[in-house]
């Protein structure tokens, strides 16, 4: 199918996961919760005159189908509600903290890239059943280690005990700062992303062009550089995108063990004092922001490789 | 599988097949696997089930005298800030996670069932919105679903169960689905039904013990992503609430003790790890056998 | 044309200057496991410059795998090779790694079944050969491009059509051979080696391949070993013909007395099974 088709299928979805993800999340808000939605987002402040006015604003006196309306409208605004807690809008809190959960994020999917791919062309090919089984226990034992727990034993051994590296806050953007936190989010995503990129490129390697290409007079290096690296990427670049997700996750916790602030800790000092609108707000906008982001690769991924790009035609 | 508590995939073996080594020696591999998983994953639930039996301190009793106190005879694994023993806790602290693994997931697996089921025996419309729904939970991040999910509903152990099951169905539904689909599509069951088998013969005699084998391997990754969610909503406060004992819960409260005592964040992260991971290898091992391979040999 | 006398101290140069000359060649593809059988056994025959030699047998007798030997492309490590392989000079069993891919491509080449999964779907054909000249003519880039679209024209895939559609994926499996071809013999071998160059493409396409390739073995004198399940293919393009099964050579020599009059009872099967279809 031509290109914008593609495009078009593509941003379709992604407006399909948005929609949808927000439904259910107006399903859990209104319709779920114990007692009402103005009563879980007031919370502890909910004054009977302040309940009525929200209750009002909100619809809740009128049917589901105008609330629901209501809401949606509402966040086509990017009006994602007041924090009541804190006097703010939520969508102003979020764009306060969002920059430093976004350095984070990026910060650990660039090291997880690079390990994940070196890892991968190091070990593609080899055809060692014991090495396949090391690989598979140490890859366990690494996507088994909870990310706090690894984010303190690093603590541990490099702030107390060797104090060469620092274990808390943002520093003002100085990359130190940067190095146990990105590590320890990236730790068990490397596993995923070299497991797939060795994968994938013994996938190349299994292919014709390979062959063609080593009788061509290229090493195996330089067959699996030259040709089948780009072959590669695909499935590397789309479980990279999915991944973001699971990064926006572990940002949190990451953030609370090192106390870097971004809306990951937000979000919990939020959930501490059940801050409602605050909480619901950011999970909208992480899901949001992986789901365009995973979107925006698809695409661009579906663009550079020519099949997708110019269509394929049948065989003459 | 991330630790970041999305219920786990499998990490693929090396495509390259049994065309370049015996096969006998992978099938050994994997059974080796899934037998280490098991035997680690038994003992430790065994161990959880003996617990109230040992001679152990009182996990929730404090005793501010000897409040973070290292490793000693008294107390092999030292004590927290409160005084309580570190060890009785970690022991009493299996049973926490353990029962909010396994039972979780053989909830999300039973309503994966159903769901799985309708789509794949249902029609066609069915089947779309079936995984429609599936797709949307799917694409969700889980750990951030599970932690709006608690802080709407409140903390707690039933709460806890709720989310992980929420978010966990959707896996079980598709290996179900694709389960009961491919069977659908053999024809030795046109053959069955040619002979008069109806629809709960071929169901009993075909789709379940084809399908078993991925539902246990999935149900083993299940358990082993949920016992990761509940150690990372009760490290946050958002899950098993104190004073009971949750390996995650005690780390939270190592989190601002390590400088002092360190001691205090290696048994419960330990059993988190280890735990996690027999369950992991469990599924690994199960999942690989079930998994096509791709034949690289030439033929002349 | 199967004569050759070799040297005592193994020199290829026979009485009949053969391009290439194989001696006893045996693969097998177990080490563990010595009761199974070898995929080849004591190979001989002897290739001459410009000389298609054709070699049959049914489906797992070993022919890919025979092509795939020639140029030491077995899969590594599980494989026991025994005899001589002699090209140029040289016992290709003895040549290291490094030295066996200079000879890769610029002395022996080689096409395959699937022409448009020998190309690498990401990169636009021209590029393709361009690189392989680069590679073993050591071309600047501009200059490899240049002599890469001109090869590409020769064998019949024009600039024009290069325009509208330079990814494999946009070309018929006819053109996608072509540029394969192209793409070998850009590098100037002695010896092509075609493993069911056909097979996949419709009659009329076939028929235009084999021309090609004969046209090319005039014109360089290109020595051809064309594999094929096709038996007419073989019996009306090759000179010489070589008949195997289980690995074994069952009987060679020119084609038409093998087609003619065959030698052994499963040639004569072959052939029946074929001649039944035409019948």
């Amino acid at each position: 199918m031509p290109i914008s088709r593609f495009i078009f299928n593509r941003l379709l979805q992604l407006l399909a996961v948005i929609l949808g993800t927000v439904t259910v999340l107006f399903i859990v808000l209104y319709l779920l919760v114990p007692g009402d939605a103005a009563q879980a987002m007031l919370g502890a402040k909910a004054t009977p005159q302040a309940l009525e006015n929200l209750r009002h604003e909100l619809g809740l006196d009128r049917s589901l189908p105008v609330q629901y309306g209501l809401y949606l409208w509402r966040l086509l605004h990017f009006d994602l509600g007041t924090s009541y807690e804190l006097n703010r809008s939520v969508s102003s809190v979020i764009l306060d903290y969002l920059p430093a959960t976004a350095y984070l994020a990026g910060a650990a999917l660039l090291l997880e890239t690079l390990a994940g791919m070196a890892w991968g062309f190091l070990t593609a090919g080899r055809r060692s059943t014991r090495l396949d089984f090391l690989t598979t226990i140490s890859g366990s034992l690494l996507l088994s280690t909870p990310v706090f727990f690894l984010g303190m034993v690093l603590q541990y051994i490099f702030g107390s005990r060797l104090g060469i590296l620092p274990i808390s806050g943002l520093g003002g953007y100085n990359p130190v700062y940067l190095i146990l936190p990105a590590t320890t989010l990236a730790a068990a995503q490397a596993v995923i992303v070299g497991t797939m990129a060795r994968s994938s490129l013994e996938l190349q390697m299994a292919r014709p062009y390979f062959l063609a290409a080593r009788a061509r007079g290229l090493t195996h290096r330089q067959a699996l550089v030259g040709h089948g690296t780009r072959n590669a990427l695909g499935p590397v670049v789309t479980l990279l995108a999915i991944d973001l997700g699971a990064l926006m996750g572990g940002a949190m916790i990451t953030e609370i063990v090192f106390s870097w602030p971004g809306i990951g800790r937000m979000t919990y000092y939020a959930a501490q004092v059940r801050d409602v609108p605050l909480i619901i707000g950011s999970v909208v906008v992480l899901v949001a922001i992986f789901v365009t982001i995973s979107t925006l690769v698809d695409i661009m991924y579906g663009w550079l490789d020519p099949r997708v790009r110019l269509g394929a035609i049948s065989d003459g | 599988m991330d630790n970041l508590g999305t219920i786990p995939a499998p990490l693929p073996a090396s495509p390259r097949g049994p065309a370049f080594f015996s096969g006998i020696r992978r099938q050994a591999n994997e059974n080796r696997l899934v037998a280490v998983g098991a035997a680690i994953a038994l003992a430790i639930i065994i161990m959880a089930a003996l617990v109230p039996l040992l001679p152990l301190a009182d996990p929730l009793k404090p005793d501010y005298e000897v409040g973070l106190s290292a490793p000693s005879a008294a107390h092999l694994l030292g004590t927290d800030l409160h005084g309580r023993d570190q060890l009785s806790r970690v022991l009493w602290a299996s049973r926490t996670s353990l029962t909010v693994g396994i039972t979780a997931s053989l909830v999300a697996l039973i309503i994966g069932l159903v769901m799985g089921g309708a789509a794949g025996y249902g029609g066609r419309v069915a089947d779309a919105a079936a995984m429609r729904i599936a797709d949307a939970f799917l694409s969700f991040p889980v750990i951030l679903g599970a932690i709006a999910f608690m802080a709407v509903f409140g903390p707690g152990i039933r709460n806890v169960f709720m989310a992980i099951a929420f978010f966990g169905w959707p896996v079980f539904a598709r290996v179900f689905r694709s389960s009961v689909l491919s069977v659908r599509e053999q024809s030795y069951v046109s053959a069955s039904k040619g002979v008069g088998g109806g629809s709960f013969y071929i169901f009993r005699r075909h789709v379940l013990p084809n399908s078993v084998q991925p539902l246990i391997a999935y149900a083993a990754m299940s358990v082993a992503g949920a016992i990761l969610i509940e150690s990372g909503l009760s490290f946050i406060n958002l899950g098993i609430q104190r004073p009971y004992p949750s390996w995650g819960l005690m780390l939270g409260e190592a989190m601002g003790q390590i400088d002092q005592a360190p001691w205090l964040l290696i048994a419960p992260g330990a059993a988190i790890t280890i735990t996690t991971m027999a369950f992991f290898l469990m599924g690994t091992g199960l999942s690989r056998k079930t998994d096509p391979r791709i034949q690289g040999r030439a033929h002349s | 044309m199967t004569g050759e006398a070799l040297t005592v101290n193994g020199e290829a140069r026979t009485a009949t200057g053969a391009a290439l000359t194989v001696k006893g060649l045996s693969v097998r593809y177990r080490k563990t496991d010595p009761a199974s059988p070898p995929a080849l056994e004591k190979i001989n025959f002897s290739l001459a410059p410009g000389e298609i030699m054709g070699i049959i047998g049914e489906s797992g007798a070993g022919k890919t795998t025979l092509g795939l030997s020639l140029m030491k492309l077995h899969p590594p490590g599980l494989v026991q090779v025994e005899g001589e392989i002699l090209f140029r000079g040289n016992n290709l069993l003895d040549l290291n790694e490094p030295e066996m891919n200079r000879l890769r491509g610029s002395g022996i080449g080689m096409i395959f079944q699937d022409a448009r999964g020998s190309l690498d779907p990401a990169l636009p054909v021209i590029r393709q050969v361009a690189r392989s000249i680069s590679h073993h003519r050591g071309k600047p880039k501009n200059d490899a491009m240049e002599t890469a679209g001109a090869t590409l024209s020769e064998m019949g895939v024009s600039p024009e059509i290069l325009r509208e559609a330079p990814f494999p994926h946009q070309l018929s499996g006819g053109l996608c051979q072509r540029a394969a071809i192209a793409a070998a013999l850009a590098c100037q071998p002695t010896i092509l080696i075609a493993d069911e160059p056909t097979s996949s493409l419709d009659t009329v396409s076939q028929a235009r391949i084999v021309n090609l390739l004969q046209r090319e073995r005039k014109a360089r004198g290109l020595s051809i070993i064309l594999i094929s399940h096709d038996l007419p293919l073989v019996a009306s393009a090759a000179d010489n013909i070589l008949v195997l099964s289980h690995g074994r050579v069952v009987e060679q020599g020119p084609a038409r007395s093998i087609i003619e009059t065959p030698q052994s009872d499963y040639t004569q099967s072959l052939l029946s099974s074929w001649r039944h279809l035409i019948a």
